[in-house]
């Protein structure tokens, strides 16, 4: 939260590699804590051995239209 | 197909095909042991009143939720109603409501990908259902890492949720038949330290008489088990894989109870007289 209040950040993407426990665990209460400072945020999953999709650009772009 | 000939041969053939049927039907602990030692009935009765107990436990006890290879000795000591979160999961799998919990953790954001005994776990937590009636809260919450990192992290998640003390266990993996002196005393500075919080959330000191009493079923029951499990070197083994696994439960959250030795000792002889009868060990 420091950190995103520091850095004067409108939103935060999570991109979280597939069945990363230490990170997934803690992602549905960091995610509850940014919304209620009003700080939008975005979930991506993906696998480290996977090119990047377009799926997850267009995530992305659409996101970042949001914020804008 | 039923024989309708006559006839004193043909009889004493249909009568022995008969037992023969029937013999097919009793397991192979069946065939050479006799009559069932009611084990199974045995278990399902202990689990059903350690469920039961744990409703109420809040009226007069502190109620701990731990992992498995927690050192439970110590909270049974203390008096502690011990809960196991893995094994309300394995019942909430068997009532086939775990999908419907674990549906519960993934709308509130809990990934797919991380362990379904967690998220079966944060399902009771989050709506409160459960098929045991009703899960105590937890005052105390202690997390042993000997069979999976996982739980560093799940219990965080409760820790948080229901503010309550977390303490950790940190088991270093055992390569060899034997832990290394260093490994035990690892273990043992940990359990030290431990016990001032388990104390603290108790309200009440750890009475060394009680914990020699806990350690010492405690260890009867681990070597009555180990027994009863060292019976299926034999070829062909006496007992099927499932069975362990149920009458294990005990074992897992009855650890140090009078109760799991009573259990266990029965069991040990019950399959040793198997052995001896058919393979005359």
């Amino acid at each position: 939260m420091r950190l995103a209040e520091t850095s004067g950040a409108k939103g935060v993407i999570f991109y979280d590699v597939k069945f990363c426990e230490p990170e997934l665990y803690d992602l549905p209460e960091l995610r509850q804590g940014l919304q209620a400072a009003g700080i939008p945020s975005v979930a991506i999953e993906v696998d480290v051995s996977d090119p990047l999709a377009h799926q997850t650009l267009t995530r992305i772009e659409a996101f970042m239209e949001m914020i804008a | 197909m039923e024989c309708q000939c006559s006839g004193p041969v043909i009889s004493a053939t249909a009568a022995v095909a008969s037992r023969a049927k029937g013999r097919a039907r009793l397991g192979l602990e069946e065939q050479v042991a006799g009559a069932p030692a009611q084990i199974s009935p045995r278990v399902k009765e202990l689990v059903a009143r350690h469920w039961l107990e744990a409703r109420y436990a809040h009226s007069h006890r502190k109620v701990a939720w731990v992992t498995s290879g927690a050192p439970v000795e110590l909270l049974k000591a203390l008096d502690f109603c011990v809960i196991y979160p893995e094994n309300h999961a394995a019942i909430c799998g068997t009532a086939r409501v775990a999908v419907e919990l674990a549906t519960e953790a993934e709308n509130a954001g809990y990934s797919r990908d991380i362990c379904s005994y967690a998220r079966t776990d944060f399902g009771t937590m989050l709506s409160g259902k459960t098929p045991v009636g009703k899960l105590p809260r937890p005052d105390l919450l202690v997390a042993c890492t000997n069979i999976c990192q996982t739980v560093l992290f799940w219990y965080r998640v409760l820790a948080r949720h229901y503010g309550a003390p977390l303490i950790l266990i940190d088991t270093p993996f055992v390569y060899y038949a034997q832990a290394s002196e260093h490994a035990i005393e690892f273990v043992q500075r940990q359990l030290e330290q431990a016990v001032p919080t388990m104390e603290q959330v108790a309200g009440r000191p750890l009475d060394e008489r009680r914990l020699k009493e806990v350690g010492r079923l405690s260890r009867m029951a681990s070597q009555l088990w180990m027994e009863v499990m060292e019976r299926n070197r034999h070829r062909p083994a006496a007992i099927s894989a499932f069975r362990p696994v149920h009458t294990n439960g005990a074992h897992c959250r009855m650890r140090g109870d009078a109760v799991t030795v009573d259990l266990y000792a029965p069991c040990s002889k019950r399959w040793t007289r198997a052995l001896r009868v058919e393979w005359a060990l």
